[in-house]
């Protein structure tokens, strides 16, 4: 071999030793903050595709919003409810009439009699109040205004078991009760209604062609949709079933156990009682409902978290397919961008370097969809709450948690194609085409 | 005659690279010793699939060796990890490539500075470091231009101030006017020069003996060997 001559070297050269290319620990949390620089160049720069993908998050957060945000609500209306009624409190209906297989829904037989009411209240010691209970609805009149409410009939404890207090005048005795008097006591809105500021009391409103004596006005109790307590007249029961409405049954029976924690064995009093009293053989089924107030207002929230898990449903194949759309556009994206991952590393990017910018990719894709997701969920669940009537309560948590869920899908769909495009290698990278 | 003197920054002794393509071995370096001094500028030529190539990815710390040992400024590369022979690139050695290889719909001064990015003592002023690198180059006017704003030759250009901004000890030019008209072309091997003038050791892989005249020593491959290595006969000093 021919030995060429050599230039002159200009400078000596400095042997390299480990540190001077090997960077310190700390040196990776500074990598985590140019790595977020690098990807957000990345996403910005294609800014249709990037929304596109975003999509399915957008949809997935906004629906655990709702979803999370109708749940909640609904739960807060049921316990809203029972702490109008108290937790002591168990409801008496009559069973469900059935016609061959087909179910008519509780409270379509009429089984209860008023001797039950006073049956309950005798012989069941757990029980210590009672309000046997019908209502249909009627025009009340006074003068020249007049009203369609509902009219209640109801038990002397109805103020104590419902936490429904009198404001002005008296509630009616057992004894006008008993001799069914025409007298009642107005729901505040109606009270305001029929005689705005003047006190009812004493006064004479007219039912059904009959006359029937204020003797007092109850406090508001806050509205609740069409059943609104206060824009209601309650009568005596038996005012109500034998004077105005010609009835033989009632339509439930309201009952408040003495202790809260008597409710179980108070349920077993009233079953035993009403099972014998309706002569019911020992296997044939109870002709009667007993709910306490958390399966009534749960019943009534029925709809609304059905509609709720639903959206769940939604929510979690949204967020799927959002990931999906992540991993695949991640995918796409390193297999185009190959040769700039193959230049990265040649000027010497690190594995977890080019790990972090695509990982921060799609963190960037599905944070930003999770902020956009946030926003639709809060607009989303305002129009489902209002064109519903439905209570909607969305929590600082809720939206907390919402979005997290937007991080931890872009980083669970954005590792696969991060960790591709890590282990690729320099020369292989540089030549794709 | 002052061979000794000189410290040698690059030697590689005895190396073979090999490449298994399915069922086939590609011997792409046949014991391969050559040795270069900090400071020289040298061309590596031959026909494509000749080894020049696989040589320039060895020294530049791209690829190790199958056997051999290759020492960088004294220091045996073969069995660093694949993290260390990052760091290696990105504090030693800047490159050139034939297609440029900027990244797409970033600025020319984003490109350079993403260098700096990497490299763990780089970080401090490394937008004045990028900009000065692209001021070097005569690229001063254009730092805000994208790549498709940029012609190839403007494009080579930004490439070299990528190269440069890490301030390495060696510049790994491969087929850097490929793509370039011998205008453009010329202009680039005066960069190479002025750089190597500064101190800096250029290494560039071309199959164009006319650009192989703008270097000082030519090295010639075949089949995965060097066929000769001799000093470039009137050589073309630009400037």
């Amino acid at each position: 071999m021919i030995a060429p001559e050599r230039p002159k070297a200009s400078a000596d050269v400095k042997p390299i030793v480990v540190e001077d290319f090997r960077p310190p620990a700390s040196w990776n949390i500074t990598a985590v903050g140019l790595s977020v620089k690098i990807a957000m160049r990345g996403v910005s720069s294609n800014r249709l595709r990037s929304l596109l993908t975003m999509l399915g998050v957008i949809i997935g957060v906004g629906a655990v919003i709702v979803a999370i945000g109708i749940g909640q609500g609904s739960q807060q209306a049921v316990s809203a409810s029972i702490q109008r009624l108290g937790t002591n409190v168990l409801t008496v209906m009559p069973g469900q009439q059935r016609t061959g297989a087909v179910s008519l829904g509780f409270g379509t037989r009429s089984t209860l009699v008023l001797a039950d009411s006073d049956a309950i209240l005798q012989s069941c010691p757990s029980i210590g109040a009672v309000s046997p209970q019908v209502n249909r609805t009627a025009q009340v009149v006074y003068l020249n205004k007049n009203e369609n409410v509902t009219i209640n009939g109801v038990g002397t404890s109805y103020s104590q078991i419902s936490n429904h207090p009198v404001e002005e005048g008296r509630f009616f005795t057992a004894q006008e009760a008993k001799s069914r008097k025409r007298v009642c006591l107005l729901g505040s809105t109606t009270a305001t209604n029929l005689f705005g500021t003047d006190s009812p009391v004493g006064k004479s409103v007219r039912i059904v062609e009959q006359s029937f004596l204020v003797v007092g006005r109850l406090a508001s109790k806050g509205g609740q949709g069409v059943r609104n307590p206060d824009d209601a007249v309650y009568v005596p029961t038996q005012t109500a079933m034998y004077r105005l409405f010609g009835m033989l049954f009632v339509q439930n029976i309201t009952t408040q156990a003495t202790d809260p924690a008597l409710m179980s064995e108070a349920q077993d009093e009233i079953t035993k009682l009403l099972h014998r009293r309706h002569r019911l053989a020992a296997n044939e089924p109870d002709d009667f409902m007993i709910f306490n107030q958390a399966d009534l207002a749960n019943a009534r929230n029925e709809q609304q978290a059905t509609f709720s898990s639903l959206i769940t449903y939604l929510a979690i194949v949204s967020l799927g397919v959002g990931g999906i759309g992540i991993m695949n556009i991640m995918l796409v994206s390193v297999t185009e961008r190959t040769r700039e991952i193959g230049v990265r590393k040649a000027i010497g990017a690190r594995r977890r370097d080019i790990l972090a910018q695509f990982i921060f990719e799609a963190l960037m894709l599905s944070a930003s969809g999770g902020l956009l997701g946030v926003l639709a969920g809060l607009i989303g669940s305002k129009l489902v709450g209002a064109s519903n009537n439905w209570t909607v309560a969305i929590q600082p948590s809720t939206v907390i948690l919402a979005f997290s869920f937007s991080v931890i899908v872009g980083v669970f769909f954005g590792f696969y194609p991060a960790l591709k495009a890590s282990k690729l290698h320099p020369i292989e990278a540089l030549h794709y085409e | 005659m002052s061979e000794a003197a000189a410290s040698p920054i690059i030697e590689v002794v005895h190396v073979d690279k090999t490449y298994s393509t399915g069922e086939f071995e590609v011997r792409a370096l046949q014991d391969v010793s050559i040795s270069i001094s900090a400071g020289e500028c040298v061309a590596i030529m031959g026909p494509s699939g000749s080894g020049k190539s696989t040589l320039m990815n060895v020294i530049g710390c791209l690829d190790t060796p199958t056997s051999g040992t290759y020492r960088l400024c004294g220091l045996e590369v073969e069995n660093l990890s694949e993290d260390d022979l990052a760091g290696i690139r990105s504090t030693r050695i800047g490159f050139v490539f034939q297609t440029f290889n900027l990244i797409p719909r970033t600025s020319a001064i984003d490109n350079v500075e993403m260098a700096r990015l990497y490299n763990w003592r780089g970080l401090a002023n490394r937008r004045e470091a990028a900009m000065q690198c692209l001021e070097s180059v005569g690229l001063g006017d254009r730092v805000s231009h994208t790549p498709s704003e940029l012609s190839g030759g403007q494009q080579q250009r930004v490439a070299i101030a990528r190269a440069l901004v890490n301030n390495p000890l060696i510049i790994l030019a491969d087929e850097p006017t490929g793509a370039l008209d011998s205008k453009a072309g010329a202009e680039i091997m005066a960069i190479f020069q002025r750089l190597n003038r500064q101190g800096k050791t250029v290494l560039l892989v071309t199959h164009d003996s006319d650009i192989a005249q703008y270097t000082k020593r030519i090295v010639k491959f075949k089949d995965g060997q060097i066929m000769s290595d001799e000093p470039t006969v009137d050589p073309i000093e630009l400037d």
